[in-house]
């Protein structure tokens, strides 16, 4: 494997698991020297990643964690810590929708503004926030998971318009069915083989699958692919039978 | 070099100038037999090329071609070719409509019919049609166009539903203004720096920055990604 990111400082939130794991091996089997986050002090990342702990529900200790990104000048930036609480409308509590708003949009906005003046310095960064295809698509009882990501996704749109002149490139993935550990918490196994069945591939995604489109938007390759949310999703999003 | 498509067979059409030319380049570089159309003569294409000379307007030149394709059972598919003129809705000549058609939208159809076969039966195929962001952003003067561009994507969308199961993925990728002898042949300077301004970047795309997307796309890191119309277009289609 070409060592193409070396040189290049990388920093992945939720970085323990699924998604945001299979990232922050792939960018070091590039070269780039990782930091990821997790919420555990420690926490269990990829060998040879370095640890830092945070908590994107608690505000102090974002402004923290801000304050090392800012002081660490990364290149790279992945913000795919998030979390998903399937609720019928009706029931989601307001301090629920607040929290899950604070995770997935309060936390990720902060740490870009973090990592902007070191990509700035740089003349080159490249951010990659993790949305959802629940934007684009919806499903019922994901109101508090898809306005997060899909408010994720028009404030990149937005950033990648205000720093595309310095270098710096943003795009959102949206990951589709992808067999993690939090999919696995929403739906027992019989309804993850129906879900299978519904996506054109007729197979859930795997997180190193997500983690390649992820990697690839965040290298030097990508000299033009701004402001857009990539859907990995085995072509789910395009299909409507009757 | 890493080359990732080594023992791949790859078609491109318009592969003598412009984007196409620099996916052909790219292909070959990433280690892809790589066979590219042009309408001109023997000797057009990039070195590492087999050439082909197509004529997507007429339709037994298209058929010639879509057999040999069939025949050559190529493992990836880039629709490149494209015309693209402006014209006021109300001016559009009717044989210019039938042109575009049949070129931007018909061309490629029966292209990607002659290639599933082959990929099927390798268990492992990658379609990308190159579209544009005039099929999604609307200007004046581009109706059919982007009309033809957006059916693309539609068709493109389908053929990656049906195919999905047999490991073949489809995709359309949508340049914006790219720096190509197309485009600096019909605008002056002043112009395209004023198009330059008008994209987030600041500059216009290089042809070598879209076969990067192609390429990737179309090797073998890309294993989910299918039916999407990409954009490449440095921020210009979210932004206005």
């Amino acid at each position: 494997m070409t060592k193409s990111l070396s040189g290049k400082l990388a920093i992945v939130t939720g970085a323990s698991r699924g998604i945001g794991r299979a990232i922050a091996e792939q960018l070091q089997a590039r070269g780039a020297e990782v930091i990821g986050t997790s919420t555990k002090p420690g926490g269990e990342l990829p060998k040879g990643c370095r640890h830092e702990a945070v908590r994107l529900d608690d505000p102090a200790s974002v402004a923290a964690f801000c304050k090392t990104v800012e002081k660490l000048a990364p290149h790279i930036l992945i913000n795919n810590a998030g979390v998903a609480n399937p609720q019928t409308f009706e029931t989601i509590a307001d301090d629920e929708f607040r929290r899950v708003h604070e995770i997935n949009l309060v936390a990720p906005m902060a740490i870009c503004r973090a990592a902007l003046p070191g990509m700035k310095r740089h003349g080159w960064g490249r951010i990659v926030n993790i949305s959802s295809i629940w934007g684009p698509l919806s499903r019922v009882a994901r109101s508090t998971y898809a306005s997060s990501k899909a408010a994720l996704d028009g404030m990149s749109g937005c950033l990648a318009a205000e720093v595309a002149s310095h270098g710096v490139l943003v795009n959102c993935v949206a990951p589709g069915f992808t067999e993690t550990e939090m999919i696995k918490t929403i739906f027992p196994p019989d309804k993850l083989d129906a879900l299978a069945k519904s996506v054109p591939m007729k197979r859930l995604a795997q997180p190193a699958e997500i983690a390649k489109a992820v990697v690839w938007l965040a290298s030097a390759e990508n000299g033009y692919v701004t402001g857009q949310n990539i859907l990995v999703d085995g072509g789910l999003s395009r299909l409507k039978e009757v | 070099m890493a080359r990732p498509l080594a023992g791949k067979i790859a078609v491109v059409t318009g592969a003598s100038r412009g984007i196409g030319r620099a996916i052909a380049e790219r292909l070959v570089a990433d280690g892809a037999e790589v066979h590219g159309t042009s309408t001109k003569p023997e000797g057009a294409l990039p070195p590492g090329c087999t050439h082909h000379q197509a004529r997507f307007e007429d339709q037994a030149s298209l058929e010639t071609f879509a057999q040999t394709v069939t025949k050559l059972s190529p493992h990836i598919l880039v629709n490149n070719v494209g015309l693209t003129k402006p014209y006021p809705f109300e001016e559009i000549p009717e044989a210019h409509f039938r042109e575009f058609h049949r070129v931007n939208l018909l061309a490629p159809i029966r292209l990607c019919k002659a290639a599933v076969p082959g990929m099927k039966r390798h268990g492992w195929g990658r379609i990308v049609n190159i579209t544009s962001i005039w099929g999604v952003s609307a200007r004046t003067g581009r109706a059919v166009n982007g009309a033809t561009k957006e059916g693309l994507d539609v068709a493109t969308a389908s053929v990656a539903c049906e195919c999905a199961p047999h490991g073949i993925l489809a995709n359309s990728v949508a340049p914006n203004m790219t720096e190509t002898e197309g485009l600096t042949s019909v605008y002056g300077p002043d112009k395209l720096d004023a198009l330059a301004q008008s994209v987030p970047m600041k500059r216009l795309c290089k042809p070598e920055e879209v076969a990067a997307f192609v390429a990737w796309l179309a090797g073998p890191e890309n294993t989910y990604i299918t039916g999407q119309h990409l954009m490449i277009d440095g921020g210009f289609s979210r932004f206005c």
